[in-house]
């Protein structure tokens, strides 16, 4: 899967580069940010605004990482839209995790 | 006599990967015997032929890694000979050196282009040939740990193709069992319930269940595990056992006219809690809606956990309605207090439950479905008792061409009352 990392201040950028997350992506997207997670980079934006299609397998996979983060950081969704943000609400997720437009708006509310 | 085998014992300290078996070819006696002489002292296994049609028919019986043949021969000459052994494709590599009195590169180059590995000039002088035979050597080294790879990656993949076709025949029977446990029942007094299901490819998570409880009462639900595969599998056939009305967190008498209001949020409380504590999934959870019908009361009730909106059918205003609810999935986090959502539920009413892989299906110019696209194609098809309502619709949903095969599984299930 395609996800580039870059850093802003205290915060790690994740972007999804992938239309489609499912079974295929869900584990990979895991093993990713869990490694930064121990790296010690535990203030997180994963920035899903390219991705159109999202399943349940890679939604389990964003809840096990907010899990891992726990109270020691922060895991911040921006971007979801369309028919992933409908899961989110669906699922009531967009309760659970703390959901911005884009990183900006995600930077401005975790800096806060 | 045209082919002599060396019976002759060669020396003990050769070892037996450095020993080679070679055939001579040559019509001149004097040159068989210098050579077999030499070769002998070296330790190798040598037989001879006069020329190349009986040294053909010795390699075909025998397996020599080196041929040494004389160029000009009767019957078959040397690079004639060269030719046939590579045409032949055998199954080892024959290492072939031309003897030449000739010398030129013409020669040469006829030779190299007839198959020839190498060449020696006669007379034979024997360091001359050690040298040569010890590079034969090399390259046959070589050749025999290539074919051994070959044949080793070979089986393997002849172990790994039979092994997946037994994953995925066993999976397309697992396939098939997953429906063995759907119910087949469809009337209940006034209610009648019916359903389509398509399992996946390799199978995946849905399933449903319905009973009844009372003559009022008709419990239910729709399950999807999260993923596909095996283990989505199992865990909804585990649901299964535990939403039994023998199961573990499920009490038939437990069930009644009283308590349907609260049952259904209370059931999804317990699931979730039984899912987070004292079931390991790994990260499998599942999105579920479960119920209730009262005849008596004409109303339902019903938890939604995650699981697509459902659409319910108002016979009054003969309009098919999308129940906007949400609701965590079962087994995801834990302590969630669940709601019960209650409708009224008139004769004439119905309700119909789906999987998400209904939304991840196609339309024929290639868009994906809508939820929007399936309402418009139920609300075509209220006017049909239930049986054809759910032929019809996977019909039009193209689920009736089969031999496609759907990345999940496909269920969908209505809950008529009728008038």
């Amino acid at each position: 899967m395609k996800l580039s990392i870059r850093t802003e201040g205290e915060f790690t950028i994740a972007t999804i580069e992938e239309a489609r997350m499912d079974a295929a992506v869900a584990p990979e997207l895991k093993n990713h940010i869990a490694q930064l997670l121990t790296d010690g980079k535990t203030r997180i934006v994963l920035d899903i605004s390219a991705v159109t299609f999202m399943d349940s397998s890679s939604l389990g996979a964003l809840v096990s990482l907010l899990k891992m983060v726990g109270n020691r950081g922060d895991l911040v969704i921006a971007g979801a839209k369309g028919i992933v943000a409908d899961l989110f609400k669906l699922t009531r997720m967009d309760r659970v995790f703390r959901m911005a437009a884009d990183v900006d708006a995600a930077l401005g509310m975790v800096a806060a | 006599m045209l082919a002599y085998i060396n019976k002759a014992c060669y020396p003990k300290h050769k070892k037996d990967e450095q020993r080679m078996n070679i055939l001579v070819v040559d019509d001149a006696r004097d040159m068989q015997l210098i050579l077999r002489r030499i070769l002998g002292l070296m330790g190798h296994q040598v037989t001879l032929a006069d020329n190349g049609q009986v040294a053909w028919e010795l390699i075909q019986q025998h397996h020599f890694q080196l041929v040494i043949s004389d160029w000009v021969m009767p019957v078959m000459d040397g690079p004639s000979l060269c030719r046939t052994i590579r045409t032949a494709e055998l199954p080892h590599y024959v290492y072939i050196i031309l003897l030449t009195g000739m010398s030129g590169k013409q020669n040469l180059i006829h030779g190299m282009e007839a198959g020839a590995d190498d060449f020696a000039t006669k007379p034979i002088v024997r360091e001359e040939l050690e040298v040569r035979l010890r590079a034969a050597q090399r390259v046959l080294n070589l050749e025999y740990t290539l074919e051994e790879k070959n044949r080793r990656l070979e089986n393997i993949n002849r172990s790994l193709s039979e092994a997946q076709t037994l994953i995925r025949n066993d999976l397309q029977r697992a396939a098939v069992l997953q429906t063995g446990v759907l119910p087949t029942q469809k009337m209940f007094g006034r209610l009648c319930v019916d359903w389509f299901f398509m399992p996946a490819q390799f199978i995946g998570g849905d399933t449903f269940n319905y009973f009844q409880i009372s003559d009022d009462l008709l419990f239910f639900y729709s399950i999807d595990v999260s993923g596909h595969g095996i283990s989505s599998a199992l865990l909804s056939m585990c649901l299964q056992t535990l939403l039994s009305s023998s199961g573990e967190l499920y009490c038939l008498d437990e069930l009644n006219r009283d308590n349907a209001p609260q049952f259904p949020s209370r059931l999804a409380s317990r699931l979730n809690e039984h899912l987070n504590h004292a079931l390991d999934t790994g990260d499998h959870y599942l999105t579920l809606i479960m119920g209730v019908v009262d005849t008596r009361e004409e109303c339902l009730y019903f938890v939604q956990a995650g699981h697509p909106q459902p659409f319910l059918y108002d016979p009054q205003t003969r309009q098919l309605e999308q129940l906007r609810c949400t609701g965590f999935p079962i087994g995801l986090l834990p302590d969630i207090e669940y709601e019960t959502i209650s409708m009224p539920f008139p004769p004439g009413s119905r309700f119909i439950l789906y999987s998400d892989g209904v939304l991840e299906l196609q339309k024929p110019c290639g868009e994906p479905l809508t939820e929007q696209d399936l309402q418009a194609n139920l609300q075509a098809l209220m006017h049909l008792p239930a049986r054809h309502m759910v032929v019809d619709l996977s019909k039009r949903l193209g689920l009736n061409k089969g031999g496609e095969d759907k990345p999940d599984d496909i269920s969908l299930m209505t809950i008529d009352f009728c008038g």
